[in-house]
């Protein structure tokens, strides 16, 4: 490798120049005001059944209603606000356990070590589909209670990419002279290594709610979660069974394109990220 | 193996060419006959797989009995015009003997070349007994006389009126020269588990495509079935299958009816056959309190169901339980108006009223209940429906708080079965058919056995009667206990029919096969639209 690569040095310049990051991003952006401005762009509640059934977009109900005449638009937007923050709840989670098992088993080493990775190994081998599947049909415990028990089997890939950069974090000069100075494990890890690694946290926070977002939809899809519960998900399941009629374009694709969206957003940021801040990534970045 | 062939679209031009030339030659020659043999019949079915095809092996529903029904047939079977002679000719009812005598058709045989006797109708009574088969109940048969190879009694510990729709329409005749040999039916799975009497042999089922193919019998005692075979394909998406040809007969939701009409294709519409009902779990508090039952009929509004959940396609149902289309239904049978106000009326007498958090509680306690949805299997269409956001959402309107939960069919049977539920929306048909089905829908000792059976005990004098209406030998006399039926199940509630759903199926009639539902349902009532008579020659 060459010069030594400061993965701050003119950040905000160089991400703004990638077309990943900037589509990313911008989806991002775009589907997170389109949650937080909600409540402004719908005024119907996505429960309320009382509108004609099967009505064509109009004014009032811009992508029409649904077969249980609901409105379709506001039922859309509840269910991208349940599906991203069934994403981030578990990522959020998911990357809080992989940055505590990372950093401490790389800085503890020897038993430590040795017990945390041969239990991400394991989780790493259980699919944790058929964990959710099993949990959601026996016991039908509520969308959050899903996404930490989620998190709780997604942290091994972060930790193990959050342990082998720390691995050689720990042997910096600046590392040693806080432990020669009388750091305690605790400081160092919190207050020198935790920051240091800052950028992967990203990467792996992206590519986890990437897949968190797939998950829910696809357990609402199969009717795991609670019936009334809106999800991008449950409206692709609702509308299949009418696709013969005239109502694919307005009921079952909006969901379709929003998941279709977020994925792929956070996907594009995990992508651009990765090229940056992923050492393994960053000499063909670099050269 | 999978045995059903499918067709290739990739060798079309070939037929194409190959049938212009056919018409072109023939164009001169008079018109054949419309009932000319078909190679292949295909009906789609939602779900697919229904057990195997005899009686020890088929899931107990509908659909898996009408599987069974190809293969075995019965004494009398129910085509469009009422009962109909099948492997018996002719039969009546001896009321010194106490029995019912039938005469056996001398040309039937069994798929493997025996002759259907006499002897076989005994064996079957025999082997039902011992091991019972879920769809028959023997209790009021004494015992089956062989009176000559080819005439049979049944006698009667003491008058049955439903022996004819409920036994004599119902049970398939077993051969004895096999069966009499087997120690345990339920684990006799080898090819002879399957040879019967009925118009097809059953050749393969295939579990991974849930697909069934049947071969026309062609010893058939009633001539040889217009279709040589006979094909059972899983299809989710009816309407396609049956747009792309792949499938001769569908069961359709009500919305693709004017599309699949204007397509060519004939449609059926079932009578009030099948309803929704909302079982209750009226052994445990507060469920066990009638006006509590009462106080939730008149805060469910069916017609809102209707309308929200099925689109309105479907009608109300009669808390009597009988359908309407029903020969004895009772047109005085008590109503539950959507009454929200007379409804918190009931509640509030029974010491509820509202909390804190607006819904309701008694002494501190709130009112919580747990709703069971599914996916329910009708007509072979497995459909979702929002059945229960609607009452979820009408029973939190009146201050019950509901708690939804979505659960597979045979998930929600299982509790249901364990009375492990509050409340949950089942369905059945039957109802068009003999009025014994109250007997079974009501009272567990007739119907422990069913899912949809209430099971309620409480009401000795329902009880009676429901036993009372099987010793009328009496039409009239019949009618007159059935309406007191209707009426005393409508007063009790112990589960509160919702609405019959519009059923309906779609067929090509270039098939040359005219499909129908049969009228009171096919045996016992199941209203689904393939009657093997269809296929009869």
């Amino acid at each position: 490798m060459g010069a030594r690569f400061d993965p701050a040095a003119g950040l905000g310049r160089r991400l703004l120049a990638d077309p990943w990051f900037v589509t990313g991003a911008s989806l991002s952006l775009f589907l997170v005001l389109l949650v937080v401005l909600s409540p402004w762009l719908s005024p119907h509640d996505p429960h309320d059944m009382g509108y004609a059934a099967f009505a064509p977009p109009s004014a009032d109900h811009w992508l029409g209603v649904n077969d249980g005449g609901m409105d379709i638009f506001a039922e859309l937007l509840a269910g991208l606000r349940n599906t991203l923050a069934f994403g981030l709840v578990t990522a959020s989670a998911g990357l809080a356990i992989g940055i505590l098992v990372g950093l401490a088993s790389a800085w503890f080493r020897g038993v430590v070590d040795q017990v945390l990775m041969r239990v991400a190994d394991l989780l790493l081998a259980i699919p944790a589909v058929m964990i959710l599947i099993l949990l959601a049909s026996f016991y039908r415990p509520s969308p959050w209670v899903l996404a930490l028990v989620l998190a709780s089997l997604a942290w091994p890939t972060s930790a193990r990419l959050i342990r082998s950069q720390a691995l050689g974090l720990r042997t910096r000069p600046h590392i040693a002279a806080a432990r020669q100075m009388g750091g305690s494990s605790a400081y160092i890890i919190g207050r020198h290594m935790m920051p240091e690694l800052f950028p992967l946290y990203l990467i792996a926070f992206a590519s986890k709610v990437r897949m968190a977002v797939f998950m829910e939809a696809s357990l609402s899809f199969l009717g795991l979660f609670d019936p009334t519960r809106k999800s991008l998900g449950r409206m692709i399941s609702d509308a299949l069974p009418f696709y013969y009629l005239d109502v694919w374009w307005h009921w079952l694709l909006p969901p379709i394109v929003l998941l279709t969206l977020l994925i792929m957003a956070f996907t594009f940021l995990a992508v651009s990220l990765e090229r940056f801040f992923d050492p393994r990534l960053r000499a063909a970045w670099a050269d | 193996m999978n045995l059903v062939q499918h067709r290739r679209n990739g060798s079309n031009w070939i037929i194409r060419v190959g049938l212009a030339l056919l018409l072109t030659l023939t164009a001169g020659l008079p018109a054949g006959s419309a009932e000319e043999a078909v190679s292949e019949i295909r009906i789609a079915d939602g779900r697919g797989d229904w057990g195997q095809p005899n009686p020890y092996l088929h899931y107990p529903r509908g659909s898996g009995y009408v599987r069974m029904s190809w293969v075995f047939d019965t004494l009398v079977w129910k085509g469009e015009d009422g009962f109909q002679p099948a492997l018996a000719r002719s039969w009546v009812f001896d009321s010194e003997m106490q029995a019912f005598v039938f005469e056996l058709q001398p040309e039937a045989r069994w798929h493997d070349g025996e002759p259907v006797t006499a002897e076989d109708v005994a064996f079957t009574i025999e082997l039902f007994r011992e091991h019972p088969y879920y769809w028959i109940r023997l209790d009021d048969v004494s015992h089956a006389e062989v009176m000559d190879t080819h005439r049979v009694a049944i006698h009667l510990h003491r008058p049955y009126a439903p022996f004819i729709p409920d036994i004599g329409g119902t049970m398939p005749i077993m051969p004895a020269h096999i069966w009499r040999e087997v120690e345990d039916p339920n684990t006799f799975t080898g090819p002879a588990a399957f040879i019967g009497s009925g118009p097809y042999r059953f050749v393969d089922f295939d579990p991974v495509q849930s697909s069934y193919l049947y071969e026309a019998f062609p010893d058939y005692y009633l001539g040889e079935p217009k279709a040589g075979r006979l094909v059972y394909l899983r299809a989710g998406q009816a309407i396609a299958a049956l747009r792309n040809r792949e499938v001769d007969l569908a069961s359709i939701r009500p919305e693709m009816v004017e599309p699949l009409q204007r397509q060519g294709f004939e449609i059926v519409q079932d009578e009030r056959g099948w309803n929704k009902k909302l079982m209750i779990n009226h052994r445990k508090a507060p469920f066990d309190e009638r006006a509590f039952r009462q106080a939730l009929a008149h805060a469910i509004d069916r017609q809102a169901i209707i309308d929200r959940s099925q689109r309105g396609f479907g009608r109300p149902a009669s808390f009597g339980l009988l359908s309407p289309d029903h020969d004895l239904y009772s047109p005085d049978t008590p109503d539950y108006a959507h009454d929200p106000e007379r409804a918190l009326e009931l509640l509030r007498q029974l010491g509820y009223g509202p909390g804190p958090d607006g819904f309701l509680q008694k002494d501190g306690e709130p009112l919580e209940v747990e709703l069971l949805v599914s996916n329910i299997t009708a007509g072979g269409q497995t459909a979702a429906d929002r059945d229960g956001e609607v009452i979820k959402a009408q029973l939190e309107r009146l201050g019950i708080r509901t708690d939804l939960v979505n659960l597979e069919q045979g998930s929600t049977d299982t509790r249901i079965r364990e009375w492990n539920f509050d409340l949950a929306v089942s369905g059945h048909g039957g109802i068009a058919g003999d009025a014994r089905i109250l007997n079974e829908m009501i009272s567990s000792a007739h119907g422990a056995g069913s899912v949809n059976s209430a099971r309620f005990d409480a009401h000795p004098e329902l009880n009676r009667l429901l036993d009372a209406q099987l010793r009328a030998m009496d039409p009239e006399e019949r009618r007159g206990i059935v309406a007191q039926i209707q009426h005393l199940h409508a007063e009790e509630l112990p589960a509160i029919p919702l609405y019959y759903p519009d059923a309906f199926a779609a067929f090509n009639p270039d098939s040359g096969v005219r499909w129908f539902y049969t009228p009171g349902g096919i045996a016992k009532g199941i209203p689904i639209p393939q009657n093997k008579v269809s296929l009869f020659p």
